[in-house]
């Protein structure tokens, strides 16, 4: 459900401004909405401050403690981290060009520069030429020495000759001597790597004050949204005045809560106009709240007056699920490993998803159970049975049957949707427009079955003693008559008829949609079997990697689905049909942040 | 070999083998596109998200409903003397538009992989809807080639 708002209005003395504020945080009721939302914005210290706090939890807490514990403020660790962190990337950019460095010399071996030095100071001077490796023996000089090949039929070849007149075959280069050796440059690559090492140390040390840190962090955004808060409002040297949205049930005692702390402040509230976006405050039923952690990763939040579709999601979800999935074994994996992780799951927060994920793995251990599949292998018989109560592979009429059931499953959803809309706009004259569209929606799943399936076989008898094309008929006008309804009715059967066509199009199209439950349940099936067969013939120690890759791959092509497909159907198909545009933004009442401790 | 058997035959590769081509390099799009966006948030110190890892997979099931239509295809090669020029159309256009489902929807994963980079996770909702739609083409070239598959058969 949806919590209806009250918009409500705060003044006090100007001198209260702070008492004031102080009150309302501890309320924790009142979401500010800023007079001048540009000016409403933390200082940017503050903000830099808490980004580079993120960064250094972000840093720090993929780390094991080690070490002693320092004895530093969280913002200096929180400095040092940065400090460290920036050091260590730029030792290892110069760790990175010395190996590059160190590979460059690797013609020239071990030779130190000061041994090369002494041959000169003897008036011994080497020089270096790279000479095609079929043209060596045409080197002339006073001593000629092979070092070794090079790169594009190459070889490097050091010539001693007094006379400094060395003679070397066409297509030979003289290479310069080498300014360093690979000894100093070996040396120094270990000062960098126990520079880098000790950077590691440090850090490891410094990650003992992580919740230190992240109580600094809930300092900060605090002191951060007592700025927004402040400047939120309007003031002059009287009075200051505030503005913000109240649960309507917390509208009424908020002056009687405010003068119970000592503030004299005038409060008014009145419900939202027509021309108001109230936030969006929503509160599951307690069945469907494992749905918040869906919505949580994607980011969406319902309009004020649109719909809280938790309760729909948290039904067809796990079964379309179930019907991606389809296999018992990949269910109790969905079932099991959040039910394992379940306390460190719930500790970072994601309690609610891993509930929807075991929801999940349940319903598809019992989808599974009736397609009678476990990792892809036939289990008809352990379950008593002569064949699976639906199978899930590639005969003809298995998949007209899948086929069949997922449009099947459509129209439902859709249908659901637009009597959902029916109910709601229910007694306006548009409820009938919704029940038109509910109707049209099952004659399009009859239309599609008879062009998919040739249920009937030809579209003539689809036309002749079925009651489909009637739904057509009826539930289109309808839907076209009472789309905008009017005292005119022409100006109502002209919006109705403008609206009528890409909309019913658009019905056919996410009707059709749903086959994509069959399509994916049966992919994922065929491939579960054919790495079955891929281990079949392989001896055991290579069918078990085998079997468990294939089938790992397979469990992850499975979670992409649930989102690609899954949750699409909800938030694309069935949200469409209900008129959801997502575009709420949520309730975040001004309050005291308390730091995570996890 | 009669051509139009070979016609017939060539229709079930182009099925799958298009498909897997769009998949692929809808795949690699995205692909590269997610790994600059994990280099990205791993320098600013953001976690590494997961999300984006469904953008750079959401093209591979064309390549599933291309082999669905191919085997489909596989008992009308039988009478593939007759129905060879259809059984290579039907190929040919699941081919194609599997290939280009696939494509635009990894170059809709990739933008989607710098959106959310840069917007901290925020509307993957609306990438996903955006990926559902170039994937639903993909769906409708499957489910229309299995009506006309059906009407070799009827």
């Amino acid at each position: 459900m949806i919590a209806r708002m009250a918009k409500v209005f705060v003044a006090g003395r100007s001198e209260d401004r702070d008492p004031l504020l102080e009150a309302l945080r501890d309320l924790g009721v009142v979401h500010l909405a800023a007079v001048e939302p540009a000016q409403a914005v933390p200082r940017p210290e503050t903000s830099d401050a808490i980004d580079r706090t993120d960064r250094a939890l972000q840093i720090l807490s993929g780390l094991e403690p080690a070490g002693p514990a320092p004895t530093v403020s969280a913002a200096d660790a929180v400095a040092e981290t940065f400090q460290i962190q920036r050091q260590a990337a730029e030792t290892q950019s110069r760790l990175t060009a010395l190996h590059r460095r160190i590979l460059h010399l690797e013609p020239w071996g071990d030779v130190r520069i000061d041994q090369i030095e002494s041959l000169r100071q003897a008036g011994v001077l080497p020089r270096f030429f790279t000479v095609p490796h079929n043209r060596v023996g045409e080197v002339r000089a006073e001593l000629v020495h092979v070092l070794g090949p090079r790169p594009g039929r190459q070889v490097l070849v050091a010539v001693v000759d007094r006379a400094q007149e060395p003679t070397v075959p066409e297509g030979s280069t003289e290479l310069p001597a080498p300014t360093e050796d690979r000894p100093a440059l070996r040396k120094e690559a270990a000062r960098l790597d126990a520079d880098l090492h000790r950077g590691a140390r440090r850090l490891a040390a410094l990650a003992h004050g992580v919740p230190a840190i992240r109580k600094e962090r809930a300092r900060l955004q605090s002191q951060a949204d007592w700025t927004v808060a402040s400047r939120s409002g309007r003031g002059d040297e009287h009075l200051y005045a505030l503005q913000g949205w109240v649960p309507e049930e917390r509208a009424a005692d908020l002056s009687a809560s405010l003068e119970a702390a000592g503030l004299p402040a005038a409060v008014r509230s009145m419900p939202p106009s027509d021309e108001d976006e109230p936030p969006t405050l929503v509160r599951y039923p307690w069945w469907a709240r494992p749905m918040e952690g869906l919505f949580k990763i994607l980011g969406t939040v319902p309009g004020y007056r649109e719909f809280d579709v938790s309760a729909a999601f948290m039904i067809a979800l796990p079964i379309f699920s179930a019907i991606l999935i389809s296999d018992a074994g990949y269910g109790l994996i969905y079932l099991l490993l959040p039910i394992l992780f379940y306390r460190r799951l719930a500790a970072r927060g994601a309690a609610a998803l891993a509930q929807l994920i075991i929801i999940i793995g349940a319903c598809s251990v019992v989808w599974g159970l009736v397609t009678a599949s476990l990792f892809g292998y036939d289990i008809s018989r352990w379950l008593g049975l002569s064949e699976p109560l639906i199978a899930v592979n590639m005969v003809k009429q298995n998949i007209d049957f899948l086929m069949h059931m997922s449009i099947l499953v459509g129209a439902i959803h859709l249908s659901a949707a637009h009597l959902w809309r029916a109910g709601v706009a229910f007694p306006r004259l548009e409820f009938l427009s919704e029940v038109g569209w509910s109707a049209f929606l099952w004659g399009i799943y009859g239309l599609v079955r008879a062009l998919l399936l040739k249920q009937p076989p030809t579209i003539a008898q689809f036309l002749d003693g079925n009651v489909y094309p009637y739904l057509l008929l009826v539930g289109g006008a309808l839907a076209i008559f009472f789309a905008a309804p009017s005292r005119n009715p022409l100006k109502m059967v002209g919006l109705g008829l403008a609206k009528f066509p890409l909309s019913a199009i658009g019905t056919f199209g996410d009707t059709v949609s749903y086959v994509r439950l069959m399509a994916i349940g049966l992919a994922g099936s065929t491939l579960a079997m054919a790495f079955n067969d891929m281990g079949r013939s392989l001896p055991w120690f290579a069918m078990i990697p085998v079997l468990m890759a294939g089938h790992a791959l397979n469990v992850a092509l499975s979670i992409i689905s649930l989102f690609a497909h899954g949750v699409r159907l909800n938030m694309l198909e069935f949200s469409n049909n209900l008129g959801m545009q997502w575009s709420g933004y949520p309730y975040e009442p001004f309050s005291k942040r308390l730091a995570k401790e996890n | 070999m009669d051509a139009n058997v070979f016609l017939g035959q060539l229709g079930m590769g182009l099925a799958v083998g298009m498909a897997a081509l769009g998949s692929s390099i809808g795949a690699g799009a995205a692909g590269m596109s997610a790994a600059g966006a994990w280099a990205k948030d791993a320098k600013a110190g953001k976690p590494l998200r997961f999300i984006y890892i469904i953008c750079v997979a959401a093209p591979i099931t064309q390549t599933v409903y291309g082999f669905i239509v191919m085997t489909q295809m596989a008992p009308h090669l039988a009478q593939a003397a007759t129905n060879g020029g259809i059984l290579f159309a039907i190929g040919l256009a699941t081919g194609i538009g599997e290939m280009v489902s696939a494509w635009v929807q990894g170059l809709i994963g990739a933008a989607g992989c710098r959106m959310l980079s840069d917007s901290d996770g925020k509307g993957f909702a609306f990438v996903l809807i955006a990926l559902g739609i170039a994937e639903t083409v993909g769906i409708f070239t499957l489910v229309f080639m299995l009506i006309l598959i059906g009407q070799i058969g009827g």
